[in-house]
C-alpha cells in the first residue's frame, strides 16, 4: 500500500524529472541544461530514500509508467495520423 | 444549308427564336441580335441532330461522344471556313441545352464549353458538347432542381471567338446583395473563361440605376486566359503581368458602358440579366444573356448536428475559406475536436463543455470561444470537476514532458527547422502528405523541440491563461494600477520576427532612398509597376542585394499564408514593394520606442504593488508572458515554412501531372483533395475524372468567399449590438488609444497602394503581412480579430489605436471617409 501511495506520488516528478533529460537535448547551454538535471537526479534520489528499500519499487514504476505513456502517446498519435485514423469531418 | 429544315442554322434565322429546336442560350443570343447587340456571328447545331446522333437519350445511361454524320461534318466545315474567315479566327463551341438559360433555372456552368476550336476538332468538340449533358456537375444540377427529364436534350452554338483583351459578366441585379438595387460587373483581363470557371478574384463594379459607376473592389488577377494561344498544346491559362495584376481592368466610362448593354438586355428580355461581355480591339461585344436565377452567394443550408463555434485563432488570420486540398491535408493532422464547414474550421461546443468544470450559459461559452469581451463569471460543476481532473492528469502525465520542454525552447534555435524543412523540400520521394506528417508530427521525441515548431506554437499558447493569472493577480495587489495599460507590459519584443521583418521593409526603403530616380519611379502613380522597375535595375545596384537578402529570410510568407494556393512573396513579390513603396511616402508616421513606454508602465505598476515578493511574482509572470508572446509568432514564422514547402511539393506534383496531360491548368491541384491527386498519380484517374468536380468546386469556393463565416450553428448568438443609434461601430479594445483620420479600407494588403500615412486602416483580419501596414496607420480597425490576434499584438508594438472584432466594418465603413477611433472605449464612428 505504501509503495502504491509512493508510486502515485512520485508520478509527477517523474514527469518533470525526465523533462530534464529532454532539456539536454533541446538546451544551447548544455552546462546549464546538465546542472538543472542535476538537481532533478537530486529529487529522484531523495524520493528513493525518502520511499526507503521496501517501497522503491513505487518510485520506480512512476517512471517506467511515465515513460511508457509518454511514448505510447506519441507512438499512437503518429499511428492514427498516418493510418488516416485521426482526421476532422468536412462539409462542403 | 440555308433550308430551315435542315440541322444546321445560322443565329440570325428566326428559327433560332424557338428554344425547342436551338436550346435556351441560341435563342436568347437570337434575340440579343435581333435587337442589333453586338453578338460575334454564331451558327447552331439544332436539337434535332443531337437526338438523331443519340435517338435514345436519356438521362440515366450515357453514351459514348458520337460519330458525327457525314452530312453534319460537311455542314461544319462550311461553317468552320465562314465563321473563321478561313482560318484567321479560332472558334467556340458552346452548350445550348433545351432547359439551359430558362427563367427558373439557368444551368450555368454545367454543360461544356470549348474555346481555341479550330478544323480538326470541331467535330469532336460537338461530340463532347453534347456528351457533358450526362456530366455528373448537369446530372447533380438536375437532381438538385428535382428537373423533370422532358426537357433533356442539347443544341449546339458555334461561334466565332471573339479574341478578348478583357471580359466578365454583368449582373442587372447584384446578386452579392452588398449593394441592393445595384446592378454588379465582374470583370478580368483575357477571356472570361476564367472568371466563369472561378479562377480569378474578378475586379467588381458596382452601377446604380443610372448605370452610374458608384464603387469598386479591385481584385488580385494573378492569371488569364489568353486572348491568342501562343501554343495550342500547352495550358490555356497564362500569369497576368505583375503590374497588371492589381489594377483596374476597366475604367468608369467602359463599366458604365456595360451596364448600359446589360440593362438594354434586361429591357429586351423582361427580367433581369446576367450578360457575358467581352471587349476586343476596343469594341464591346455580348456574348450570351441568361436570367438571373437565383443568388450566386446563397449556400445551401445544411443540417449540421451539434454546436459548433468558428476556432477563432484561424478565422482572425484570415476569414476567407481554406481551398479544398488545403481543408484535406489540414484535416488529416487536426485533432477530431473540431470539422470544417464550408472551408471554415470550427470547435466541438458540446465536446467543449463536457471537459469544461464551469456552470456556463451558452451565449457567454460562445463569447468565450470566439475570445470576445472579458471572461464570465465561472461557477464550478462539481460533478464534471472529477472527469476534467481525470483528463488533465492523464493530460500531464501523458504530455507533462512536452509541456515542460515547451516552456523553454531556446529561440534562437528555432532555425533548426528551416534546414529540416530544406532536407523535406530535398526529398523527391516525399510527397505533400508525407511532408505534412514529417514536418507537423512524425518525430520522435529525441530530436530537439526547436526542430517542431508547430508544437513549440500551440505551446506557446499558454499565455492566454497567464495573462488571465496576471490580471487576478494585479486586482489584487495593485488596484489602483489602471488594467487598460496591461497591454503596455508585454511590448518591446525586439526578438520577434514579425517586429524584424517589419524593421527589415523599413531597411530596404533606406537602402532604396538616396537613388531619387528609384524613389520616383516606385512612387509614381503611372509609369510601370513597382515589380518592373525593380527588375529594371542593374544587377549590382544595392537595392537588389538587400532585397535578395530580405527574400531569403521572408520569401515563404505570404497573405493568407495557411492557404496552400496562396504564393508565397518569392513567387510574387509585388505586395513586399507596395510595402516598401508606403515607407518611401513622406510624412510616414514616426515609430514610438515600446521599449521605453513597457518601462514607464512597469515603473507605474511597481509603485502600485506593496511589497517586495508581490513585485518579484509579478514581473517573473511577466517575462513568461512575453517569452511565450514571442515564441508565438517566432513559431509561426517557421511553422509557416513548413506551408511553403508542402505548396511547392504540391505545385512540382501539379507540373507533372500538366505534363502528362492528367490536369490542364495552373492552380487546379489545389481544388482536389488528396486522394483525387494520389489517383492522378498513379494513373488509377485521369483529367475526364476531375474536370466537372474541379470546375464545380471552384465556383463553390468563390461562392463560399463571398460570405462571410457563420460564427457559430446551433449557438445562442455571442454577436455584439454592432451600430448603435449614435452611428458607432463598437468592438473590443486591443490596444488603446484615440484617433481620427480617413478610412482606408484594405481588403489585401498587396493591393494597398492608396494607403497613407495617418489613414486608418480598415481590415477584415490580419495576418504577418500585414504588418508592413501598420506603422503608417493612425489606427487599426479589424472585422475579425482579439486582443491576441495579430493585429493586437503588433499594434501594441507601434502603439496605435487598435480596435478588433468590429463586425461589418470592411463593408459599412467606406474609403475616404474621416473617422474617429476611441480603442480605449471600444468604438469608432464616422464624423464626415
Amino acid at each position: 500500500m505504501t509503495a502504491f501511495a509512493f508510486f502515485l506520488l512520485s508520478l509527477p516528478f517523474a514527469v518533470y524529472i525526465l523533462a530534464g533529460i529532454f532539456y539536454v537535448i533541446d538546451q544551447d547551454d548544455k552546462g546549464a541544461a546538465v546542472l538543472s538535471l542535476s538537481w532533478r537526479i537530486l529529487l529522484a534520489v531523495g524520493l528513493v530514500m525518502l520511499a526507503g528499500h521496501e517501497n522503491r519499487i513505487g518510485v520506480a514504476s512512476a517512471f517506467a509508467f511515465v515513460i511508457v505513456l509518454h511514448a505510447t502517446f506519441y507512438l499512437g498519435v503518429r499511428w492514427l495520423i498516418k493510418s488516416g485514423r485521426w482526421i476532422s469531418e468536412s462539409i462542403e | 444549308m440555308q433550308d430551315p429544315g435542315s440541322w444546321v442554322i445560322p443565329l440570325t434565322n428566326p428559327l433560332c427564336a424557338d428554344s425547342e429546336r436551338v436550346g435556351g442560350k441560341a435563342m436568347q443570343l437570337h434575340a440579343l441580335l435581333q435587337a442589333e447587340f453586338a453578338v460575334p456571328p454564331a451558327w447552331v447545331i439544332a436539337y434535332q441532330a443531337f437526338r438523331s446522333h443519340h435517338p435514345d437519350a436519356i438521362p440515366a445511361r450515357k453514351p459514348q461522344a458520337a460519330t458525327l454524320a457525314d452530312d453534319l461534318r460537311d455542314s461544319l466545315q462550311t461553317i468552320y471556313e465562314e465563321l473563321s474567315e478561313n482560318g484567321t479566327h479560332y472558334l467556340v463551341v458552346r452548350s445550348s441545352a433545351l432547359s439551359e438559360d430558362g427563367v427558373d433555372h439557368s444551368f450555368a456552368g454545367q454543360h461544356a464549353t470549348y474555346y481555341y476550336i479550330d478544323a480538326d476538332n470541331l467535330a469532336k468538340a460537338v461530340a463532347d458538347c453534347w456528351i457533358s449533358l450526362w456530366s455528373s456537375a448537369a446530372a447533380a444540377y438536375r437532381r438538385k432542381l428535382q428537373n423533370p427529364d422532358t426537357h433533356f436534350g442539347m443544341a449546339v452554338i458555334v461561334q466565332r471567338m471573339v479574341q478578348a483583351d478583357r471580359s466578365g459578366v454583368c449582373f442587372t441585379e447584384d446578386p452579392t446583395g452588398q449593394h441592393p438595387e445595384h446592378m454588379l460587373i465582374e470583370a478580368t483581363w483575357g477571356l472570361g473563361a476564367a472568371l466563369v470557371d472561378g479562377r480569378v478574384a474578378p475586379d467588381r463594379y458596382w452601377l446604380n440605376r443610372n448605370c452610374e459607376l458608384s464603387d469598386q473592389k479591385i481584385g488580385r488577377k494573378r492569371l488569364k486566359v489568353a486572348e491568342k494561344l501562343k501554343d495550342p498544346s500547352g495550358q490555356r491559362l497564362e500569369p497576368v503581368p505583375a503590374g497588371q495584376q492589381s489594377s483596374a481592368v476597366l475604367n468608369r466610362q467602359e463599366a458604365e458602358q456595360i451596364a448600359q448593354l446589360a440593362a438594354r438586355a434586361a429591357r429586351l428580355r423582361g427580367g433581369p440579366q446576367d450578360v457575358e461581355w467581352a471587349f476586343a480591339e476596343g469594341k464591346l461585344y455580348a456574348l450570351q444573356t441568361r436570367p438571373i436565377t437565383a443568388l450566386p452567394v446563397q449556400v445551401p443550408a445544411l443540417p449540421i448536428e451539434g454546436r459548433w463555434v468558428l476556432f477563432k485563432p484561424v478565422i482572425e488570420n484570415f476569414s476567407e475559406p481554406l481551398t479544398p486540398i488545403s481543408v484535406d491535408l489540414f484535416r488529416r493532422i487536426l485533432p477530431p475536436l473540431g470539422r470544417f464547414i464550408h472551408g471554415r474550421y470550427y470547435l466541438n461546443v458540446d465536446a467543449m463543455q463536457h471537459m469544461l468544470p464551469f456552470h456556463i450559459e451558452e451565449a457567454d461559452l460562445a463569447r468565450l470561444l470566439l475570445l470576445r469581451g472579458s471572461a464570465p463569471q465561472l461557477k464550478i460543476n462539481w460533478r464534471r470537476l472529477p472527469m476534467t481532473v481525470a483528463l488533465l492528469t492523464i493530460g500531464y502525465l501523458s504530455m507533462g514532458i512536452t509541456w515542460y520542454r515547451g516552456a523553454s525552447v531556446p529561440l534562437d534555435r528555432l532555425s533548426d527547422f528551416e534546414r529540416r524543412c530544406d532536407a523535406i523540400l530535398a526529398d523527391e520521394n516525399c510527397d505533400a502528405l508525407s511532408a505534412l506528417h514529417e514536418l507537423f508530427f512524425n518525430r520522435h521525441p529525441f530530436q530537439p523541440i526547436s526542430e517542431f515548431a508547430f508544437q513549440a506554437n500551440m505551446s506557446a499558447g499558454r499565455y492566454f491563461m497567464l495573462i488571465g493569472v496576471l490580471k487576478a493577480l494585479l486586482k489584487r495587489f495593485a488596484p489602483d494600477f489602471d488594467q487598460s495599460k496591461l497591454a503596455m507590459l508585454f511590448v518591446g519584443g525586439e526578438s520577434t520576427l514579425s517586429r524584424q521583418m517589419v524593421d527589415a521593409i523599413s531597411g530596404l526603403a533606406d537602402v532604396a532612398r538616396p537613388d531619387v530616380a528609384l524613389v520616383d519611379a516606385l512612387l509614381a502613380d503611372e509609369g510601370p509597376d513597382p515589380g518592373t522597375v525593380v527588375a529594371a535595375l542593374q544587377p549590382t545596384h544595392p537595392f537588389l542585394a538587400a532585397f535578395g537578402q530580405f527574400m531569403a529570410s521572408y520569401g515563404h510568407r505570404a497573405v493568407r499564408e495557411f492557404d496552400f494556393i496562396s504564393p508565397r512573396w518569392r513567387e510574387d513579390s509585388s505586395a513586399v514593394l507596395q510595402m516598401v513603396r508606403n515607407y518611401l511616402k513622406p510624412d510616414r508616421r514616426e515609430g514610438v520606442d515600446p521599449h521605453s513606454l513597457r518601462l514607464a508602465t512597469e515603473d507605474e505598476m511597481h509603485q502600485s504593488i506593496k511589497t517586495t515578493w508581490q513585485i518579484w511574482l509579478v514581473d517573473r509572470l511577466l517575462a513568461r508572458i512575453r517569452y511565450y508572446v514571442t515564441l508565438r509568432e517566432n513559431t509561426r514564422h517557421y511553422h509557416t515554412m513548413a506551408f511553403a514547402v508542402i505548396r511547392e511539393k504540391l505545385q512540382r506534383c501539379e507540373r507533372e501531372l500538366i505534363q502528362e496531360g492528367r490536369l490542364r491548368c495552373t492552380d487546379d491541384i489545389f481544388f482536389l483533395k488528396w486522394p483525387e491527386i494520389a489517383g492522378l498519380t498513379v494513373g488509377a484517374m485521369d483529367w475526364e475524372n476531375v474536370e466537372s468536380v474541379l470546375s464545380q468546386r471552384r465556383r463553390q469556393y468563390r461562392r463560399q468567399c463571398e460570405i462571410l463565416p457563420e460564427e457559430s450553428f446551433n449557438l445562442a448568438s455571442a454577436t455584439r449590438t454592432t451600430t448603435l443609434e449614435s452611428g458607432r461601430y463598437t468592438g473590443d479594445c486591443a490596444c488603446p488609444g484615440v484617433a481620427e483620420g480617413i478610412a482606408r479600407v484594405v481588403l489585401d494588403p498587396g493591393l494597398g497602394a492608396d494607403f497613407e500615412p495617418g489613414d486608418i486602416l480598415i481590415a477584415p483580419y490580419t495576418d504577418p503581412a500585414w504588418t508592413p501596414l501598420f506603422p503608417n496607420a493612425g489606427a487599426i480597425v479589424v472585422e475579425i480579430g482579439s486582443y491576441l490576434s495579430h493585429a493586437g499584438t503588433v499594434a501594441r508594438e507601434y502603439q496605435i489605436p487598435c480596435l478588433v472584432d468590429v463586425e461589418g466594418c470592411t463593408r459599412t465603413i467606406r474609403s475616404g471617409q474621416k473617422l474617429r477611433v476611441n480603442a480605449t472605449a471600444g468604438w469608432v464612428e464616422v464624423i464626415e
